[in-house]
């Protein structure tokens, strides 16, 4: 629009309706006016008729009576009105008796013929005398029709032309300007977006939309500032958000490429505008995933995550997810968004890597030596070796020099391994010090054993780890497919199998697989099945050895044993099933069992020996496990039992472990006043320092080094420097395996205060145990004495 | 005369007046003046009657003018020598001003010649009424009978003329004031509506005016000559507008008496002349005897005999008589002799109580004049 040079403006709309309005009130005006003149002619008319038919009754006498003077006065009358062209009287005959012709108007003039009969009406009643013939002009009642229709339309005229000139002074005056500062207002929001206000006072509905409007601008202007804001938000939203945004149309074309994407991909704004998408994908992804992109981005208007590879500026690839859909409807134009999942792709292949390797030496793990058998068994005529190696003694190593250490230990031991290799062999680590090696292709079981030889070899050799050399053997257990095994599953077992027959035959060496190793894993089942029956029924006892006061010979307190006592197998040995509860976890309920049921008979024997005192084993996961502390705490005061009336038992490993837990548990006992003994003290990797550390009250010295004591030798000299060492720290002594006098003797001689073995007693039931000091005494001086 | 005192002594003796004892007067309120060919004779008539019966009549002339004739009541009344009785001619707004002042002075009244105006009608019923105690009555000419005879008379004149039916009619009648033209208008229309071939064109009234009916004639004449009339009888009421007639008929190149019957009413000279050359074909007369005969009545009155007792009540018609060609000689002879003159003692049903006064002037006209219809 340009100024205000409207083609059509209200004004002169406005004046076009006017003048419509006008014309049509002219029409209907005429109209009307013609009808009012035309009823006044008529009416003329009529009355021109009614007073010639007045006079015509006055004709009635003299024609009849033939009065023609009088005759001709009514005619005269008649006459009088000018209109009258003509005049014939007739008689009843119709015969002409007068004629009379107006002078005034001319004969031709437009004339309205009446006849009206003259009646008579006398005494000798009605009759017609005759016949007036008249013809009344119409020329004098036209002009007057025609004079009176000529002012009406000068009046109109005048009126329409008045009309014309106020209705254009209004417009220009109360119209015009205020539309034109309205009209630049709105033109300059349109051009230049400023929100001007229009300076107009007036109370009329001008004014009223003049302040609405400038209400309005103000509302526009703040709504455009705020528009103007959030739109650059937005876009530099859009432009700096760490998202490739940018618009596509539905033939594949680029529009508006944010920042982000940009940098992502080297390129300029004014490359990517309007580019094909096409023209951004690498030569792979144009021929694989264009025309699939293609198509939906046509057919459905929208991308879901389509996978692309998009080739950058500088020639590198970027592997993408591509999403875009229509943000509105009716909008021509997607919204598209691609991902670089380029670090994500590499991410997942370094997570599937993990998911198969070791984090630690990097080789296959359990899983994926699953795989990698699983890909050899189904091959055609397969045979393959599957070698399960457990590193000896690597807990205790990993327990002592800690964990670091153990896993530097490992990736050694794990390349020493690989050394001793073929290229078709496979080194995996199944976890912990467990690893295992696949031998694919062999032909000669020999090969196995070969290598397993070299790796027994190779692991000899000492590790020089943390100023040290550590010694580390390993067990190794070979089992053969399809000789051993008919499937994976079975042949990972028979390994397994054979690798702990090779450790039961005394650990460093190795074992192949055979049918028996298979029949002792069953029994070990058979236990564990046992165990879990006899916690449930309760086929547990517990069976007491008396400790000695070797001095007095006087029983002073006693180690709890615990039985298996079977429906169907009678009596089992510890030996037989601890180490199958431990292994399976199930010490920890059969140890609670045990603590209870001693601490149950204890209170009865204190009743009867106030200062009797019991030992209880306890294993290392019993130790550690959360409530150990707290059912102690709670089965004493239960039992209504003095914490010195019982005794812990731990093994050396014990204080290998988790340090400042281990001795939170022992301080807190020790608080209780429990006391703790280590048992089969001098047989593990004891490392005299922690008898420091931990708040030992006891040990007991191993029978091992009880049996050999009566001899000089180096098992008497460790008990003598056990002993030694105790009475040094303040340390209680129990030696165990006390089986005949000199052992007994030679003990008390070197101040060891307390004893327990065969010599006294044997273990045995509660009631077999006889806590009379006193009494006991009497026996083993009678014994003596004997 | 010995019977006249007889009678007056029989009046006398009557509780009805005193004044009975002299010689009735009669003061006759004249509405026209001596000029007056049939009031002149109608006057002459009443003399002779009143010589006849003893009575005093006094004639005052009113010359056509109402307040003339009101005056003259009026002055009659009020004069010292008020009369006996009034006779009086129906004029029309005049007659009930005339009634009213005899009533007022307690004068017995009557009137005669004219009946009354269609705008009389108050006055129908009023003689001898509460409020026209003292208007004795009536005394008119029988139109009716006598315009039948007139018509008649015309009809057989007009069948000798070869004519043939309808025989159409031109009436001449005096003024419309008049009640007797009127009465006589009326007459004739019935009768002419009676008279299967006569159409009476037109009855049209000349204001007694000769020059009037001439014109009346001619334009007659005119119209007739317009639409193809052949005019074959005209009446007129009074000789000069027969006189009139004539002439126009002349003017209009016809023979009156031959294309056209004219018949008129009354007798004059002139129009016995016209009747004798038969330019007319016949004239009706005996009106100018009626004033005559009231005389007579109001004789009879005055001498205890009532007509009202004997005739129709209040109001008496008399019969008229036609004279034609063939009698207007002896007529004529007659009154040239001045023989044609009552005894109108014969007619008073005091001296002849067996007689009627309707009848008795007809047959004493045929009588005398020997006339024989």
């Amino acid at each position: 629009m340009s100024g205000f040079a409207v083609r059509h403006s209200v004004q002169l709309k406005s004046m076009l309706i006017l003048l419509l309005g006008v014309t049509v009130t002219a029409v209907i005006f005429m109209a009307y006016s013609g009808y009012i003149s035309n009823n006044r002619f008529n009416q003329a008319m009529q009355a021109k008729q009614a007073r010639i038919e007045n006079l015509t009754s006055l004709l009635a006498s003299p024609l009849w009576n033939y009065d023609y003077a009088a005759l001709e006065r009514i005619e005269r009358i008649i006459m009088d009105d000018r209109d009258i062209l003509r005049l014939e009287v007739l008689d009843e005959g119709l015969n002409p008796v007068s004629v009379r012709t107006s002078t005034a108007l001319p004969p031709n003039a437009p004339s309205q013929q009446i006849e009206l009969p003259i009646t008579l009406n006398d005494d000798s009643g009605k009759r017609q005398a005759g016949t007036l013939r008249v013809f009344i002009g119409k020329a004098s009642l036209q002009q007057s029709l025609h004079t009176l229709l000529g002012e009406l339309l000068t009046m109109l005229a005048l009126l329409i032309l008045v009309l014309f000139i106020c209705v254009w002074l209004i417009q220009r005056q109360l119209v015009n300007r205020p539309l034109k500062k309205l009209l630049q207002a709105i033109e300059n929001a349109n051009n230049t977006r400023t929100f001007t206000q229009v300076e107009w006072q007036s109370s009329d509905e001008f004014g009223h939309i003049i302040r609405a409007f400038n209400a309005m601008q103000q509302m526009l202007s703040a709504q455009h500032q705020q528009i103007t804001r959030s739109e650059q938000r937005f876009r530099a939203l859009y432009n700096d958000a760490p998202a490739m945004l940018f618009g596509l149309t539905r033939d594949g074309f680029l529009l508006n490429t944010s920042q982000h994407l940009r940098q992502c991909l080297g390129y300029n704004l004014a490359y990517l505008q309007g580019l094909p998408l096409r023209e951004l994908l690498t030569q792979h992804s144009q021929q694989h995933d264009y025309p699939e992109l293609i198509s939906n981005l046509r057919q459905h208007g929208q991308i879901r995550e389509q996978a692309l590879e998009v080739r950058t500026a500088d020639g590198n690839k970027l592997d993408v997810v591509l999403h875009a859909c229509t943000p509105a409807a009716g909008d021509t134009s997607l919204v598209a968004v691609m991902t670089d999942i380029t670090h994500l792709r590499e991410t997942q292949s370094m997570l599937d890597r993990q998911a198969r390797c070791d984090s630690l030496t990097g080789l296959p793990n359990r899983r994926q030596l699953k795989q990698l058998l699983s890909q050899q068994l189904s091959a055609d005529n397969a045979r393959t070796s599957l070698m399960f190696i457990d590193l000896d003694r690597f807990k205790s190593i990993n327990d002592t020099f800690g964990h670091s250490l153990g896993d530097e230990l490992l990736r050694q031991a794990a390349r020493r391994m690989q050394g001793c290799l073929k290229q078709t062999h496979q080194l995996c680590r199944l976890g912990g010090d467990e690893f295992a090696v696949i031998i694919e292709h062999q032909t000669d079981p020999a090969d196995a054993v070969l290598v397993a030889q070299q790796i027994l070899q190779t692991l000899e050799m000492p590790f020089a780890l943390a100023d040290s050399e550590i010694y580390m053997g390993a067990s190794i257990g070979i089992a053969r497919y399809p000789e051993d095994a008919d499937n994976l599953d079975q042949l990972l077992q028979n390994a397994d199998c054979a690798m702990y027959r090779a450790k039961d035959a005394g650990r460093n060496g190795y074992a192949l697989y055979t049918p028996q190793q298979q029949e002792s894993a069953r029994e070990q089942l058979a236990m564990e099945h046992r165990l879990r029956q006899a916690i449930e029924h309760d086929h547990f006892i517990l069976h007491y050895q008396a400790i000695i006061d070797l001095e007095s010979g006087a029983t002073v307190g006693a180690e709890a044993l615990i039985r298996l006592e079977d429906p169907a197998l009678g009596m089992i040995s510890p030996a037989d099933f601890i180490p199958i509860a431990e292994e399976t976890g199930l010490i920890v309920p059969i140890g609670q069992w045990a603590l209870h049921e001693a601490c149950r008979q204890l209170r009865e024997w204190r009743r009867q020996n106030p200062e009797f005192y019991l030992t209880v084993n306890v294993s290392t996961r019993q130790f550690q496990a959360r409530n150990f502390y707290s059912g102690i705490r709670k089965l004493l005061q239960h039992y209504q039992l003095p914490g010195n009336a019982l005794v812990l038992e731990i093994t050396e490993s014990l204080l290998m472990q988790d340090h400042k837990h281990i001795i939170r548990i022992m301080h807190k006992l020790a608080e209780l006043g429990c006391r703790i003994a280590i048992d089969d003290f001098g047989t593990g990797y004891s490392a005299l320092s922690y008898l420091q550390k931990f708040p030992v009250d006891l040990l007991k010295i191993d029978r091992s080094f009880t049996q050999g004591c009566t001899q000089p030798g180096p098992q008497r000299g460790l008990i003598e420097a056990i002993l030694r060492m105790s009475e040094s720290l303040g340390l209680d002594v129990i030696t165990e395996g006390i089986e005949n006098e000199e052992q007994w003797d030679y003990l008390r001689t070197r101040k060891c205060q307390l004893g327990q073995g065969f010599f006294f007693h044997r273990p045995a039931p509660a009631a077999g145990i006889n806590i009379n000091p006193d009494q006991e005494i009497e026996r083993f001086t009678a014994k003596n004495t004997n | 005369m010995l019977l006249t005192l007889l009678a007056c002594l029989f009046v006398w003796i009557l509780p009805v007046s005193g004044q009975i004892a002299h010689a009735a007067t009669v003061s006759f309120v004249n509405p026209s003046s001596p000029s007056n060919p049939f009031w002149s004779a109608v006057t002459r008539n009443m003399r002779d009657a009143a010589k006849d019966l003893d009575m005093e009549l006094r004639i005052i002339y009113t010359n056509g003018s109402r307040l003339q004739m009101v005056n003259a009541v009026r002055n009659e009344l009020d004069s010292s020598d008020k009369p006996d009785y009034l006779l009086l001619v129906n004029e029309p707004y005049a007659l009930s001003n005339m009634l009213e002042l005899a009533e007022q002075a307690k004068v017995k009244t009557f009137t005669f010649m004219n009946p009354l105006h269609p705008g009389q009608k108050s006055l129908e019923n009023a003689p001898r009424s509460q409020d026209f105690s003292h208007w004795l009555g009536m005394l008119l000419p029988d139109n009716r009978r006598g315009m039948t005879e007139t018509l008649n008379q015309q009809l057989e004149c007009i069948r000798q003329k070869n004519q043939s039916p309808p025989y159409h009619l031109l009436a001449l009648f005096g003024s419309e004031s008049n009640p007797a033209s009127r009465v006589r208008r009326a007459a004739l229309q019935q009768a002419a509506a009676r008279a299967p071939d006569i159409l009476l064109d037109r009855a049209l009234y000349t204001d007694w005016n000769q020059q009037r009916s001439q014109q009346l004639t001619e334009s007659y004449l005119d119209w007739s000559q317009r639409n193809r009339v052949q005019p074959a009888l005209i009446w007129t009421e009074n000789n000069l507008m027969a006189a009139s007639v004539v002439k126009a008929l002349r003017d209009k190149g016809l023979t009156p008496g031959k294309d056209v019957c004219i018949a008129s009413m009354d007798v004059s000279s002139a129009g016995l002349n016209m009747l004798e050359k038969g330019l007319l074909s016949s004239l009706s007369t005996g009106h100018t005897f009626i004033g005559a005969l009231a005389l007579v009545i109001l004789h009879d009155y005055s001498r205890g005999s009532d007509f009202v007792t004997t005739e129709t009540p209040y109001t008496t018609s008399v019969s008229l008589i036609q004279l034609t060609p063939e009698n207007a000689a002896r007529y004529r002879q007659r009154m040239r002799n001045q023989k044609w003159r009552f005894d109108y003692r014969e007619f008073s049903r005091f001296y002849n109580p067996e007689i009627r006064y309707s009848e008795l002037l007809k047959l004493k006209l045929q009588n005398s004049g020997g006339v024989i219809n």
